[in-house]
């Protein structure tokens, strides 16, 4: 594992390699891992890993011309090598002036890392894992296909010829859980669930609680029934939200999309585009969520944005490769969203569907075809539920289709937003307008 | 870096797998008339397995010495012996079987290697203007052309000692259509096993620029299909999405284990007598699929697995750990993407087994129906419940082809379908080569068939 300023060291002598050979405009990209794992299969612990692996990545505008290289030999010969092959690439790529890297900014630091997490033992991990596992394993109705626990230290940096230099070191814990409820000869359509935290104390707790959740679900699924086909509101539960919604919002509201001119909402800013109900902030230094960053994948700094407000849409992301384009300035935002934050209002799933007023699908997971550029989507409901005064009762093949920007103007009620699984705050929605149908 | 491999077995008494993996993967991406990407990757390491008291455990270096090679070795010894402590089911003594001795370098290797970068990225900069150039209507194009250049060598304690050569091109191209506020998108690609001029003379790629911007123009003003339970005639892409995501994850020897709807059904019946679902490491049909290999990330040679013969479940995929529980011989399905992770049981190139008679002939005698044309994003359930996106459709009416349809999926329980299969063209292809399989690490897969005439349910708008 090497620390931050041992990758800034191998970076810069790159950068230095790269200068030699004429080349004066250049980004460098480190990255450090370390990952200890246990893995589980078939209802038994499988293989226990450890992996140290770091590699740098070099990118070079040579007279406007692109190439790229990647290798994760960080020897002098290894960095000789990504030079020449990112030499190769661009001397033969067409010119173009847009290319760009990013500008220095003011970095807010943050406290990604956690010595414990990096010092936890053998034991400990152990330890944990059975903690969480073994409820699992000794539950006759539940079938675990995998699972994990992880540990991860990643250290990074970011260097370029504008001037930016930064590094960070990240330590967070993750778990996995995939598995199916069997029950008298009955299997389960499979689910899965994941939980990420950079907090060693409550992570226990915590995954508990996501494959406690898991595993509820899972024994709720036994003897599915068809429902009723339907044309109307459903219950988009947290689980959903970020493939169902935010995919689609995300995609219209950056740069990237703009400047291929695919973006719906080109002219839009400062207009309503969704309900009033929905709020969209992207809150980077939120520490409680395992991706808070101090800087983009493109060193940009990071900053605390509203995306959209109560239905307005007040900001659009942007990359460095999307500003240059587009003439404005990059924002923090290469990769999308960084920590999102959903705004939400009262109740949970079961008040939702008490305001739907009739029976109501309750979606967990959606298996189908999302077309992020027009928003229709067509596909089915899968580990889900239909509500009715109280009782839910669980489905089979259930088709549902629609458009996405149709349920973003048709958000009926949003439920309490809460921290889902250290990934974006969100609370279950209730949405009108899709078609549901129960099939052949 | 084979004679270090064996000199790092050697000082270990415990049953240990040592895998060198280097890969190089170059990708060149056009989009809206420049280069999007344009970038070499190359990693090696090699990763480390050992079994201590019936428990696996797992390591990996790219400090290529011996030295970084037994410290790995080490690290996977600790793995294992802490995480023994708790395995409930100690893993069966491995079978003795002949393990992987001899070496195989596929053809292509040397010859895209030897190819300029310049000749690649003209033809993908040449095929996107010609994409985008091809109609008013034509507002995006991409043209992508990715390579995969693999050289492995597996060293076990218990024989296995080869090295393999692998080369895995593949180009796609997308374009986007739009008029009056409708858009469309379509794709046409393939990946194969071998070298340029082969990716090149795939059917997919056969008039690549006027197939792909004829549908997408034409799509523009296609109607929606009338959903619920048709009679379909599948595509052999289609067909091969079907085997691979709906079947062959369900026979995965591990999915079995954990419940899958295939276990417990060897000998039963599962489709009609004309289906024969094979995966191979090699090509039982057609040429050059795109998970060509001679052995596995085990050393195991890989056999062709006739899984369903003739509608009857003959057999799971395995590797040396399942086979040694089922008692049966590995298959050679264990493999690693990359050398930082441990081997999975994986597909390979998986198919149905074409039939005899034209397609021409199963249109002509299908009264009404619909045909289906191209996969797109497709995901199945351990129920064999499935549901795939699909290129394009075509109504069916009295024999004779009739309107397009657009924006359709199919979805239906696996075994079903296949028990409803009542047609099979002797048309064959391998159609799944741009595709990468996810299993928690990804996986270069290929799949294919002919084209099968079934009922499913279909959805449109």
């Amino acid at each position: 594992m090497r620390s931050p300023d041992e990758l800034l060291l191998k970076s810069r002598k790159l950068m230095e390699m790269v200068k030699h050979l004429g080349i004066d405009t250049a980004q460098v990209t480190a990255v450090s891992r370390r990952r200890r794992r246990v893995s589980l299969e078939k209802n038994d612990y499988q293989i226990g890993s450890s992996s140290d692996y770091s590699e740098i990545k070099l990118v070079i505008h040579k007279d406007f011309q692109l190439g790229s290289a990647l290798t994760n030999d960080l020897s002098s010969d290894g960095l000789r090598d990504v030079a020449s092959r990112a030499v190769a690439l661009a001397s033969t790529a067409p010119r173009d002036e847009k290319l760009a890297f990013s500008l220095p900014g003011e970095i807010v630091d943050l406290p990604l890392a956690s010595a414990d997490i990096a010092a936890l033992g053998s034991e400990e991990l152990l330890k944990i894992t059975r903690s969480v596992f073994e409820p699992v394993f000794a539950d006759r109705e539940i079938s675990v296909d995998s699972g994990s626990i992880d540990v991860n230290h990643v250290s990074y940096c970011i260097i370029n010829t504008n001037g930016v230099s930064v590094s960070t070191e990240v330590t967070y814990l993750s778990s996995m859980l995939m598995g199916m409820g069997v029950h008298d000869g009955q299997v389960t359509s499979f689910d899965y669930d994941w939980f990420g935290s950079r907090d060693l104390a409550n992570f226990p707790l915590e995954t508990r609680r996501m494959m406690d959740e898991l595993t509820a679900n899972l024994k709720s699924t036994f003897n599915p029934r068809k429902g009723e086909s339907y044309k109307g509101m459903i219950i988009l539960r947290p689980e959903v939200v970020n493939q169902m919604l935010m995919q689609v919002v995300e995609f219209h509201s950056h740069g990237n999309a703009l400047k291929d001119n695919a973006s719906r909402w080109a002219d839009k800013l400062g207009e309503t585009v969704a309900s009033p109900r929905f709020t969209v902030r992207d809150d980077p230094h939120n520490l409680d969520y395992i991706q808070a960053a101090s800087f983009d994948t493109a060193g940009t700094p990071t900053r605390a944005h509203t995306l959209i407000e109560k239905g307005v849409l007040k900001f659009f992301m942007e990359s460095v490769d999307s500003a240059s384009r587009r003439g404005t300035g990059t924002t923090g935002h290469e990769n999308g969203l960084v920590v999102t934050r959903l705004a939400g209002e009262s109740g949970d799933v079961a008040d939702l569907a008490a305001q739907a007023g009739r029976p109501i699908l309750s979606m967990r997971r959606f298996a189908g075809n999302l077309n992020t550029v027009t928003g229709d989507f067509s596909g089915v409901a899968k580990n889900s539920h239909m509500l009715n005064d109280g009782e839910a009762i669980p489905l089979v093949e259930t088709m549902v289709a629609g458009n996405v920007f149709d349920l973003l103007n048709n958000i009926v009620a949003v439920g309490e937003a809460r921290n889902h699984r250290g990934l974006m705050e969100t609370g279950p929605f209730l949405v009108d307008g899709v078609s549901v149908s129960v099939g052949g | 870096m084979k004679e270090i491999l064996k000199s790092c077995v050697d000082k270990v008494d415990d049953w240990i797998e040592l895998r060198y993996h280097h890969r190089r993967r170059n990708s060149i991406m056009a989009r809206g008339g420049r280069i999007d990407t344009a970038e070499s990757i190359v990693k090696a390491g090699v990763g480390v397995r050992t079994m201590v008291d019936g428990c696996y455990g797992f390591s990996s270096t790219d400090e290529l010495t011996e030295t970084g090679i037994m410290q790995a070795v080490h690290s996977a010894i600790v793995n294992a012996r802490n995480l023994s402590k708790l395995k409930k089911r100690k893993v069966t003594e491995f079978k003795k079987i002949p393990l992987a001795t001899e070496d195989y370098f596929a053809p292509g290797y040397e010859s895209l290697m030897d190819m300029t970068l310049q000749d690649k990225l003209d033809a993908v900069v040449k095929m996107e203007r010609a994409g985008k150039a091809s109609s008013k209507y034509i507002t995006r194009a991409t043209c992508r052309y990715s390579e995969l250049l693999e050289d492995k060598i597996i060293v076990t304690s218990d024989g296995a000692c080869a090295r393999q050569r692998l080369a895995q091109p593949e180009f796609l191209l997308g374009l986007i259509a739009e008029k009056s506020g409708v858009q469309t998108t379509y794709r046409n690609g393939a990946g194969i096993s071998g070298d340029w001029e082969s990716l090149f003379q795939h059917p997919s790629i056969d008039n690549v620029v006027e197939k792909t911007s004829g549908l997408a123009v034409d799509l523009l003003s296609a109607g929606y299909v009338e959903g619920g339970k048709q009679t379909v005639i599948l595509s052999p892409s289609i067909a091969g999405l079907l085997s691979h995501e709906a079947v062959g994850h369900t026979v995965e020897a591990d999915f079995v284990q954990s419940g899958s709807v295939a276990k417990d059904k060897i000998g039963e019946r599962v489709g009609s007598e004309l289906v024969t679902l094979i995966d191979s490491g090699d090509a039982p049909y057609g040429e050059n699929p795109a998970a060509m290999l001679t052995f596995d990330d085990e050393g195991v040679p890989c056999r062709e697995v006739t899984i369903i013969d003739h509608g009857i479940l003959k057999s799971y995929l395995h590797n040396r750990e399942s086979a040694a529980l089922f008692g049966v011989e590995p298959t050679g399905n264990a493999r690693a993407w990359e050398y930082g992770v441990e081997p999975l049981i994986r597909m390979r190139n998986t198919c149905l087994a074409p039939g005899a008679r034209s397609l021409d002939e199963i249109i002509a005698e299908t009264k009404s129906g619909v045909l289906l044309e191209g996969s797109g994003s497709g995901q199945a359930d351990a129920t064999g419940e499935f549901m795939f996106g699909v290129g394009h459709a075509v109504e069916i009416k009295d024999g004779r082809l009739g309107r397009l349809f657009r924006e359709v999926t199919i979805s239906g329980i696996a075994f079903d379908v296949l028990k409803s299969v009542d047609a099979v063209s002797s048309e064959f292809m391998w159609d799944m080569g741009t595709g990468y399989c996810g299993k928690g690490q990804a996986a270069k897969v290929d799949g294919g068939g002919p084209y099968i005439r079934c009922r499913t349910t279909l959805g449109g708008k």
